[in-house]
């Protein structure tokens, strides 16, 4: 009998805090989903494993430098002076994810290249109630 | 399938001022589109005798912006509709086509035959980072907001992979702006009445009245190149962006073969379509288009036995100026990659071949969320009557089409309109 965790965003963000990066791979037709997924997005099965993503490597498929972020952006200490980074990496298996972009240059966006290869660098940061991990990519 | 039960027209429609008005909450501008919209019906209408079916009413998020929920029975006893029923509709930004959508269905079905459906949204009881905020509440919030997802971020990543793809410029966004506020000036409802040269020109005099270095900007286009046109999310800059507008709007449907009961030239809904799409970017698996809109626009297209060639003037939802472009593709009047292009040629202008927000659009007529799917559709009923004053589309437009999006393309309806 599998003892493995029920596919919850509760459990995928525990997995993340532990800094592995964690989708779902469906049983029946082997598709690959991040954010896990309980049914699968292509066939609909439900019978879905638990797969680790962490070691992948991805290519930067958008992006976007924010100048003016949420409330919980600018008490990171981002702004108009000190931009961020976010964007859409797909994985070299196929599945895509939004993550905060590292070992870029926000404020020289010409020199962040759609296509550039990526590989994951798990962002922490220090928050009332702990510390929170976060996906980011930085290039290879 | 595909087809409605019978045929559903609107007879009459209104729309408040749109702009800040801190005098002003929601059920003051919800009255001030009722009542544009009892004006417009030609033949008079008996509100408590002539609409059966309640009202159908857009609203994003009041709770977050003001603190009240449950708007239907406020905004309906207000304007003599009770008890019919209220009911209220969030799709985030096209919470009020959402609401259009499903008055058509109530009459098609023959539920109701003559029904109320308007969107309202009071936005600037918020500063702006609370707006940003409330805002944020649209896109996902683990998955995006979380790694810092804004709304105009995730229009930049749409643009930067149009960028990418198509070869899209700044300059090509830069035109729609530049076109979106020429039509807001020709609005008296609209927020901005100001063309952006003038807006430029009213800086550049404010700078030699306080004795600074004028700037030697040549044109619009080297005034929104410059640090006075903002980065906000790159590459989106300022006046890329939609404005943070309170506002209303209203309409009044009826079943067609009771429609010249109210008006002699009602409007025909030909046409409806909705969609939707996952809604975070990366599980879309394309970054250029909207496949919410594109199912939209088919159905839509399909019921009305129309196509894209056959629309004179359009209404879209150019929440971020990328999305003008977008939604010019997804709605067939561009192939994918080429919108630009018509941009630059005018034909989208008031007098070109395809006019798009004849009324400013979200940019410059303003973007109160939940109120702006309706106000769309007002313009199209304008428009098609030959009401739309200085900003008419010149030749009788015969055929017009609505596209509002919700969200970051999580949701869409499209609507094609015909005169009867």
């Amino acid at each position: 009998m599998s003892t493995q965790k029920p596919i919850l965003q509760e459990n995928y963000l525990a997995y993340l805090k532990e800094k592995k990066l964690m989708g779902s791979r469906c049983k029946a037709c082997g598709q690959t989903d991040l954010p896990p997924r309980p049914i699968c997005s292509k066939c609909l099965s439900s019978d879905v494993e638990w797969i680790d993503l962490t070691n992948q490597k991805g290519t930067l498929t958008t992006f976007s430098c924010v100048h003016v972020g949420t409330r919980k952006f600018e008490e990171r200490g981002y702004s108009a002076k000190n931009p961020y980074a976010f964007g859409v990496v797909t994985l070299d298996n196929g599945a895509a994810i939004t993550a905060l972009l590292q070992g870029v240059d926000p404020k020289k966006p010409e020199t962040i290249k759609i296509g550039m290869k990526m590989k994951l660098k798990f962002v922490e940061t220090q928050t009332p109630a702990g510390v929170q991990v976060d996906v980011g990519f930085e290039p290879l | 399938m595909g087809k409605l039960a019978r045929e559903v027209a609107i007879v009459g429609a209104g729309i408040s001022h749109f702009g800040a008005f801190p005098d002003k909450q929601n059920p003051d501008l919800w009255v001030e589109a009722f009542l544009d919209c009892i004006k417009s019906v030609d033949k008079g209408i008996d509100v408590r005798k002539d609409i059966d079916g309640g009202l159908y009413l857009g609203n994003f998020t009041a709770d977050l912006f003001t603190g009240q929920g449950h708007l239907g029975p406020i905004m309906a006893d207000l304007v003599g509709l009770t008890p019919k029923g209220a009911t209220r509709f969030e799709g985030a930004c096209a919470s009020s086509g959402l609401a259009f959508r499903h008055a058509v269905l109530a009459v098609a079905s023959g539920v109701a035959d003559v029904v109320c459906i308007g969107g309202v949204e009071k936005m600037t009881s918020l500063p702006t980072a609370g707006v940003t905020e409330a805002l944020a509440a649209a896109s996902d919030a683990v998955y995006e907001a979380r790694v810092g997802a804004t709304f105009p971020g995730l229009y930049a990543n749409v643009a930067s992979a149009h960028f990418h793809k198509y070869g899209t410029t700044s300059e090509d966004l830069f035109r729609v702006a530049i076109k979106n506020h020429e039509n807001g000036m020709l609005n008296p409802k609209a927020q901005m009445q100001q063309t952006i040269k003038d807006i430029m020109n009213s800086k550049i005099e404010k700078v030699k009245k306080s004795g600074g270095d004028v700037p030697a900007w040549k044109d619009e286009f080297d005034f929104l190149r410059s640090p006075s046109n903002v980065m906000v999310a790159y590459p989106l800059r300022l006046f890329d962006c939609s404005l943070i507008t309170d506002g209303a709007a209203c309409l009044f449907l009826a079943a067609k073969d009771i429609a010249k009961k109210f008006t002699d030239t009602p409007v025909l809904v030909a046409g409806t379509g909705q969609g939707n799409s996952s809604m975070a970017l990366h599980d879309r698996g394309e970054y250029t288009t909207f496949i919410a809109a594109r199912t939209a626009a088919e159905q839509a297209y399909k019921m009305s036995g129309l196509k894209p060639t056959d629309i004179k003037t359009a209404e879209v939802h150019d929440c971020f100026t990328i999305a003008e472009l977008v939604a010019m593709e997804d709605l067939g009047f561009a192939k994918p990659g080429k919108a630009a292009e018509l941009v630059k040629n005018g034909e989208t202008k008031i007098n070109g071949s395809i006019p798009i927000n004849t009324d400013g659009g979200l940019k410059a007529k303003g973007h109160p969320v939940g109120a702006t799917g309706a106000a769309q559709v007002v313009e199209i009923f304008k428009q098609l009557r030959g009401k739309a004053d200085k900003r008419q589309v010149k030749g009788n437009p015969e055929v017009g089409l609505a596209h509002n999006l919700g969200g970051s393309g999580g949701t869409c309806v499209v609507h094609v309109f015909k005169r009867i």
